[in-house]
């Protein structure tokens, strides 16, 4: 694993020593080589481990994880080019360095060994991103924004260190690899459902769970363009991955502990979905749909099946590509028009109409159209939904029937109808966003192909 | 003249392959030290070759 | 201040300390803080106006009650045992009143009000001198009778320590009122592991020696007591916006910052001693401070201030007081949590 993460923490010298001209397509090109670097990684052969080293490993679960982190890297840098264009240098190389510290934190984070370390290095990419939204942020409510963002989590994972430490002294060791066998089952009492609450709340602010999920709206309007990317696409999967990690330990108390936050999630999976038929602020809608997508896979963890699981899986990295894409989307609208409000943008077909077909593209993947990853995993949960309880296809075919709704109405409020006067001289795509748009949209659609590998563990 | 200016304009070019063989070596290093005892181990013992050194010591 | 005269007030400071950390006699001790509480008036004062004048004169009431506490706590204990040897063993009323003593001298939640008011009417340097340096001769203290301490008590004063700490610092703008505050939550922090496990106690101090010496220096350099004139930071030395907010994030105990070293064995000690839900709170209630170094770090580094057009030229005209070892320091206060495998060595 250091092969990955050493020529990560190159690329902040890189940065600097970069001359001025060269910062953006130096860290463009190599971020991207990494991934190359982290590629074979992909091929987990046995279903076994990939054990790097004591202190790191890779197996199915994190992979896919891994490799979209490291995927997002460049597509961040790449993004942020037009946002930073009236910064100085300094400043430009500055947010690199955040970007760059961010991923590096994420490949520890998604490939630790020990649950402690990975808790410390789950709060240290707090930091990073809060200098990002709040530091380059559009608004003064990214002040705001920072601070929810910033003690939600705290407080949802400080009981969680307290309750990896009380783990620690039952079990001896906190090693992910080992405890899996060693973990005894819980015995069904009040102190044992604390702990289950303890060790899930940090997750399950982090997914986030409804009635958790406040400062994600916030963090997503406010935070520049990589911040939103980066908290769609890799800081919401943490929550995913923690729980698929932590619940192996938590047996038999998720059995019925689960229900409230089933009940919850399902429900506000449709709450979520509703309150985006009816937003008017672009990111906003988005951030929902993030919401009611992340509820989807809140679910399939807490009914936990393996096919439960892979679906979650396959959702979060369908999730992140998607909804990292449908960011940079909104922003290539925000830096043409200013303005999140998509009624200020609507009829953008006639002016820019290679970025409607992404918009399509976008959209359809969206709402889990057929040749798509978001298809594989949402039909994963649905059905395990489904043999879980029959009573659920009814919310669960609402959430759909909403989703496609929203899309659509997204897709519908900002490509199509009359266009407005301010919009007659926008700026036309530039070859950057296109690429952008192509980078996210083709490992969507060629991860079908072979849908395997972001399966997770295959049972 | 000419080679030393390409030296200075892209030497920040070395930086990250550096990088990726730096932690390459880490790597292979970390994995001696993790498989020094399979020769040990009941499961992977083979009979050492003539001149072969035991890889614990 | 005459530099001889400085020099040797400074130095009767350091000998009460060493007295105070060195001596086995329960007299020696006394007369150990009282040398350190009156040596370190003038220093207090060293910037002659009534604000010092009266931040002094509370320092000197509170040490002085607190020394004849002690002196009574040393006394009862004379007449129970008959020694005045500190490693005998105290008995539980004994130890009550010098628990007692030693939280006033620290400036522990109940006896807390002094801190932010001597802090505040003082220099900065001052400053750093009272929220460190003397902290170490009653932790000293605390040290070496933590087998025969109160632990009720003692928990009880923390969790209120950290408590206060966090909601006293709320509504400051004053920066040495904000790290009087700081401080009363970290002392909290210190005392809830003393009975437990004092080395604990012992490493959260100096990690908290440490931070609050680099926040200080920090202050120091542009001579900063306001929150205000702390977001003028950008105009004269920009590269400190940078250390200033991981400096504040780290005193807030944020991973993976060293701020968290101490508060992580701190709950890793509870928690091992079958206390989960005290450790929790702890946590969470240290939240409250992390909010308010998050607004210092707002108004410093994360957003630019409005500020008039005279401030802009600053720079050209600054003067920066000279620093000792800012740069060890910064990186000292953050990044020694990679180092905590080396704490395995204490066990």
């Amino acid at each position: 694993m250091l092969k990955i993460i050493i020529p990560t923490t190159m690329l902040i010298p890189l940065v600097w020593l970069s001359k001025n001209s060269m910062i953006w397509i130096n860290t463009t090109a190599y971020s991207l080589m990494i991934t190359l670097i982290g590629l074979p990684l992909l091929n987990q052969f046995n279903d076994n481990s990939l054990n790097m080293s004591l202190t790191y490993f890779s197996d199915s679960l994190s992979t896919p994880l891994l490799m979209l982190t490291m995927w997002l890297l460049p597509l961040m840098i790449i993004a942020s080019q037009f946002h930073l264009i009236k910064e100085s240098y300094t400043r430009k190389k500055l947010y690199i360095t955040m970007l760059i510290l961010l991923q590096i934190f994420l490949i520890m984070t998604f490939s630790a060994t020990e649950l402690i370390f990975f808790y410390i290095l789950f709060e240290a990419t707090l930091v990073p991103t809060l200098i990002i939204i709040t530091r380059w942020g559009g608004q003064t409510e990214r002040l705001n924004a920072g601070l929810y963002f910033l003690f939600y989590t705290l407080v949802g994972s400080l009981p969680l260190l307290v309750a990896l430490i009380y783990l620690q002294n039952i079990l001896g060791s906190l090693n992910i690899l080992l405890i899996q066998h060693w973990s005894s089952p819980l015995t069904n009492s009040w102190s044992n459902s604390l702990l289950w609450l303890a060790c899930m709340m940090a997750f399950m602010v982090k997914m986030p769970l409804y009635g958790l999920h406040l400062w994600l709206p916030k963090a997503h309007v406010e935070a520049p363009i990589a911040g939103s990317m980066v908290l769609a696409a890799v800081l919401l999967k943490l929550g995913g991955y923690g729980m698929l990690r932590i619940t192996t330990l938590l047996n038999p108390t998720t059995n019925f502990m689960a229900y409230p936050f089933l009940m919850l999630s399902l429900w506000g999976m449709i709450m979520t979905s509703s309150i985006c038929l009816r937003q008017t602020d672009l990111k906003s809608l988005i951030a929902y749909s993030s919401v009611s997508h992340m509820a989807l896979v809140i679910v399939a963890v807490l009914i936990q099946t393996p096919w439960s699981y892979m679906g979650a899986t396959a959702l979060m990295i369908a999730h992140g590509l998607t909804s990292s894409m449908l960011f940079c989307l909104a922003n290539t609208n925000y830096e043409r028009i200013h303005s999140r409000t998509m009624i200020l943008a609507r009829g953008l077909q006639t002016v820019l109409p290679l970025m409607a077909a992404w918009w399509l593209l976008a959209s359809l993947t969206n709402l889990a159209l057929p040749p798509s990853i978001n298809l594989i995993g949402e039909l994963f949960v649905v059905m395990s939904t489904f043999s879980w309880s029959p009573l659920s296809i009814g919310l669960m075919g609402i959430n759909i029937i909403i989703t496609a709704l929203y899309s659509l109405y997204m897709l519908i409020m900002t490509q199509r109808g009359k266009q407005t006067h301010h919009i007659s001289n926008l700026t036309p795509s530039y070859t950057r966003e296109n690429t952008l748009m192509a980078m996210h949209i083709l490992p969507l659609l060629l991860l079908s192909i072979n849908p395997k590998i972001i399966l997770g563990t295959l049972y | 003249m000419n080679l030393i200016q390409i030296v200075r304009d892209h030497w920040v070019h070395v930086l990250v392959p550096m990088g990726f063989v730096v932690g390459c070596y880490l790597d292979r290093k970390n994995d001696e030290k993790l498989t020094a005892f399979r020769n040990k181990s009941l499961l992977f013992k083979r009979e050492l070759r003539p001149h072969e050194e035991v890889t614990w010591k | 201040m005459n530099p001889l005269i400085f020099t040797m007030i400074m130095l009767t400071v350091m000998l009460g300390t060493m007295i105070v950390m060195t001596s086995s006699h329960w007299l020696m001790v006394w007369i150990g803080f009282e040398m350190n509480m009156l040596a370190i008036i003038p220093i207090l004062m060293k910037k002659y106006n009534p604000r010092s004048m009266e931040a002094s004169t509370k320092y000197f009431l509170t040490q002085a009650t607190a020394s004849m506490l002690l002196m009574l706590a040393i006394v009862i204990n004379l007449v129970y045992s008959g020694q005045w040897s500190i490693t005998k063993p105290l008995d539980p009323t004994t130890s009550i009143i010098m628990t007692l003593a030693l939280a006033m001298k620290l400036g522990l939640s109940p006896f807390h009000f002094w801190v932010p008011e001597v802090a505040q009417g003082i220099k900065l340097s001052s400053g750093l001198i009272l929220l460190t340096w003397q902290k170490l001769a009653p932790m000293s203290i605390l040290y070496q009778l933590s087998p025969t301490l109160n632990t009720n008590l003692l928990l009880t004063m923390s969790m209120m320590s950290i408590a206060i700490g966090g909601w006293g610092g709320l509504n400051q703008t004053q920066l040495r009122k904000i790290m009087a505050y700081s401080s009363i939550a970290h002392m909290g922090w210190m005392t809830a592991i003393m009975t437990y496990n004092p080395t604990m106690a012992l490493l959260n101090l100096a990690i908290y020696i440490l931070l609050t010496t680099t926040t200080f220096v920090m202050f120091m350099l542009n001579s900063t007591t306001t929150t205000l004139s702390l977001s003028h930071t950008w105009n004269k030395t920009p590269l400190l916006t940078t250390a200033i907010l991981t400096t504040m994030l780290s005193l807030g105990g944020l991973p993976p910052l060293s701020g968290f070293l101490p508060k992580w064995m701190i709950i890793q000690e509870l928690t091992k001693n079958d206390s989960i839900i005290m450790p929790t709170t702890m946590a969470i209630t240290a939240l409250l401070n992390l909010y308010f170094y998050m607004r210092l770090t707002y108004s410093t580094s994360l957003t630019m201030f409005p500020s008039t057009n005279n401030m802009k030229i600053k720079w050209q005209f600054g003067h920066l007081n000279p620093t000792t070892l800012l740069a060890p320091l910064i990186i000292l206060s953050t990044l020694i949590l990679p180092l905590s495998p080396i704490l395995a060595l204490l066990e």
